[in-house]
């Protein structure tokens, strides 16, 4: 006997919810055509969901972790206290909560992971771009080169990381040049740029790695969940210091256009394969 | 008897369930087989979380089967209890069954 089809709904909210686990769709189809109801399939899909979401709120605590013990470590050469003074000044401004979430944690500590997961984010982004002037470029070609869209968006993010890193050594300088009551950097020069580029590039190519080991093991979004935890991080942190609201409204708002970005990222590897 | 079982009462009878159906064992006829023998619902997602476990631990192994139209195009999962996984098995046996000898009150169905 044929039943009807399973609940829309819920069977969109299954493909969401067991990922990579088509035995589980198929499983869950073939009962309800055979013979369970829709409240039945409606159970299991929610429990699908709850364990999925279990799995995934333990990576992100796990991350968020990562992101609390980096946040201790500052850049060898920069006073942490003035920085951390910098950044709890920077959350009462209007736009201060917008900027302590989007350049990852930055204000509130040059630390090991002050960078975030951003510059792979925008990497992500360019390699998009590029894959389509790609293709474009390669419409005629007897035999097409697909383009190695992972290690194209590493060697860009790297990239995007040394010149973030480079600013922010210099910006540091400058701001401690200016001020002369605040002391942020011990001693200026190539020394403290070249710790700074080493320890923040380093910091985010962990996150990195971290983000696209969990993609690899079909664990979920690595680039949304790293982002996610970084940025529950940062709020533990400046909570009580910003406007609530604004900072959840930016948070909302990040979350979205990172969500947007590394699903399109992720397309895009799947059409050109990982190269 | 040198190895210690680390097996819940959960993985154990999946394991059960697993030798009992043979070959046929996926999803659907794993839950329907600890459903009835001990009137426990199981969430076919719970069953699947628990199972990759196992499998990580090396207790099962799996194989996919041939895709069907009735499933919307997807393959059956078939999972089986691997050696270590029947000597954990065999252990866990032992262990309840040593600790149940002696109890009087356990003794004929008495409790």
């Amino acid at each position: 006997m044929t039943r009807m089809r399973p609940p829309a709904l819920a069977t969109w909210l299954l493909r969401h919810a067991a990922r990579g686990n088509d035995a589980l769709v198929g499983d869950l189809l073939e009962e309800h055509r055979r013979r369970r109801s829709d409240a039945w399939y409606w159970r299991q899909v929610l429990a699908a969901f709850v364990v999925s979401l279990s799995r995934e709120a333990l990576l992100v605590a796990g991350i968020v972790a990562l992101f609390l013990i980096g946040s201790r470590v500052p850049v060898p050469g920069a006073e942490a206290d003035t920085l951390t003074l910098l950044a709890t000044r920077a959350a009462g401004r209007p736009f201060g909560p917008l900027t302590l979430l989007a350049g990852g944690q930055l204000l509130w500590g040059v630390t090991v992971f002050g960078l975030g997961i951003m510059p792979y984010v925008s990497a992500a982004l360019v390699v998009q771009t590029l894959a389509l002037i790609w293709q474009f470029l390669n419409r005629n070609a007897s035999r097409r080169r697909p383009l190695p869209v992972m290690a194209v968006t590493w060697y860009v993010a790297i990239l995007l990381c040394a010149v973030q890193a480079v600013g922010v050594a210099l910006f540091l300088e400058r701001t401690s040049a200016i001020n002369e009551n605040l002391r942020i950097v011990a001693n200026p020069g190539w020394m403290f740029r070249v710790t700074t580029l080493l320890t923040l590039t380093a910091g985010t190519t962990g996150l990195m790695l971290v983000s696209d080991q969990i993609s690899r093991r079909r664990m979920g979004n690595g680039m949304l969940l790293v982002f996610m935890a970084g940025l529950v991080a940062g709020l533990s942190r400046t909570l009580g210091q910003a406007d609530p609201f604004a900072l959840l409204t930016s948070a909302v708002l990040q979350m979205a256009v990172v969500a947007v970005v590394s699903r399109g990222y992720r397309r895009v590897i799947t059409l050109a394969g990982p190269g | 008897m040198g190895s210690r079982s680390n097996l819940g009462a959960f993985d154990l009878m999946i394991l059960l369930a697993l030798m009992r159906l043979g070959d046929a064992a996926y999803g659907v006829p794993i839950s329907r087989e600890i459903e009835e023998t001990s009137g426990r619902v199981v969430a076919l997602a719970t069953l699947y979380a628990t199972l990759t476990r196992l499998e990580k631990k090396g207790l099962v192994s799996s194989r996919l089967g041939e895709p069907t139209a009735e499933r919307g195009g997807r393959a059956k999962k078939y999972f089986r209890v691997t050696a270590r996984g029947l000597r954990e098995v065999r252990d866990a046996q032992r262990v309840f069954t040593s600790l149940w000898n002696g109890l009087p009150a356990l003794k004929g169905g008495m409790a």
